[in-house]
């Protein structure tokens, strides 16, 4: 979490689809303050968008915490910009849509996620657990 | 109930994709109750996803749960569902999610990725998922689809 679901009808190149990828995560990291290793992103393709539509993003992101309705905003419309330019096309033909989750409705790296702001501590913790564990890094 | 499952092409044998959906409904009807659980595996074709800017090999896992589930009673499902689903794919930690989301909740999730869809495009999503997936489960016993069609 962070998961952004990105919906067209024809694929992008794999180039493409990589950038796409790190403007993401470059976005919402830059804004939110996440770890990169929270943010997944899934290319879907084979559907028919609405009309005036090439790309859907939908993203579930993490609430609560220092996050506020201003930086959520703010992500919506550097989102939408960023991932415009990554995908070569007019800012007109890119939906972007955010949904808050809340933070202990998710697991990963084998804990329940931090609210937003405490990332640093958790992640502190997970390295010790996964090291106790004798688990090293994926 | 409903629960969908994103998964990486040729990550997780047919076999180990049954013995995780007998997992999750077990664990299910112990941690939440006995409501049906409807399992949808999602493949992920290759180098179409991308975990931590790396072409990804990460699996999430997805529930729907009673609105308002007592964070204790949700955070021991989770976490068992997420021990029990490494030990049978032999993944790391950071390469598994799982979330129980209240259902009103993921209403609404799943109806927003319908909303970026034409009429159209929803009628002949939603076929493909439901004709993909019936062949699956008559063939395998379990109803695999994929993300790209």
């Amino acid at each position: 979490m962070p998961l952004y679901t990105l919906a067209s009808k024809r694929p992008f190149s794999e180039q493409i689809r990589f950038d796409i990828a790190q403007v993401i995560t470059d976005v919402h990291c830059g804004l939110t303050g996440a770890p990169t290793e929270f943010v997944n992103v899934v290319f879907m393709t084979g559907f028919r968008m609405r009309r005036g539509t090439t790309l859907g993003v939908n993203g579930n992101v993490r609430m609560g915490g220092d996050r506020n309705a201003d930086l959520y905003q703010r992500l919506n419309d550097q989102m939408h910009r960023r991932v415009a330019e990554a995908a070569q096309l007019d800012i007109s033909r890119v939906l972007v849509t955010l949904i808050g989750i809340e933070p202990h409705w998710v697991v990963e790296g084998g804990m329940v996620l931090p609210p937003p702001g405490e990332e640093a501590g958790w992640l502190e913790r997970k390295n010790a657990v996964h090291a106790a564990m004798g688990i090293g890094p994926a | 109930m409903r629960s969908l499952i994103a998964i990486q092409e040729g990550q997780i044998s047919l076999e180990q994709i049954k013995a995780l959906e007998k997992m999750l409904r077990k664990l299910y009807a112990e941690h939440i109750g006995p409501e049906k659980l409807t399992v949808i595996w999602n493949v992920a074709a290759r180098q179409h996803t991308i975990t931590d800017r790396k072409w990804s090999r990460s699996s999430t896992v997805t529930m729907e749960v009673p609105d308002g589930l007592e964070t204790q009673r949700r955070e021991a499902f989770m976490l068992e569902c997420e021990k029990s689903w490494r030990e049978v794919t032999g993944q790391h930690p950071d390469q598994v999610s799982v979330g129980a989301f209240d259902q009103s909740r993921y209403d609404e999730i799943l109806k927003s990725n319908l909303t970026r869809l034409s009429t159209l495009g929803r009628v002949s999503y939603l076929g493909k998922l439901f004709t993909r997936a019936m062949i699956s489960k008559m063939q395998h016993g379990v109803m695999i689809t994929r993300f790209n069609q």
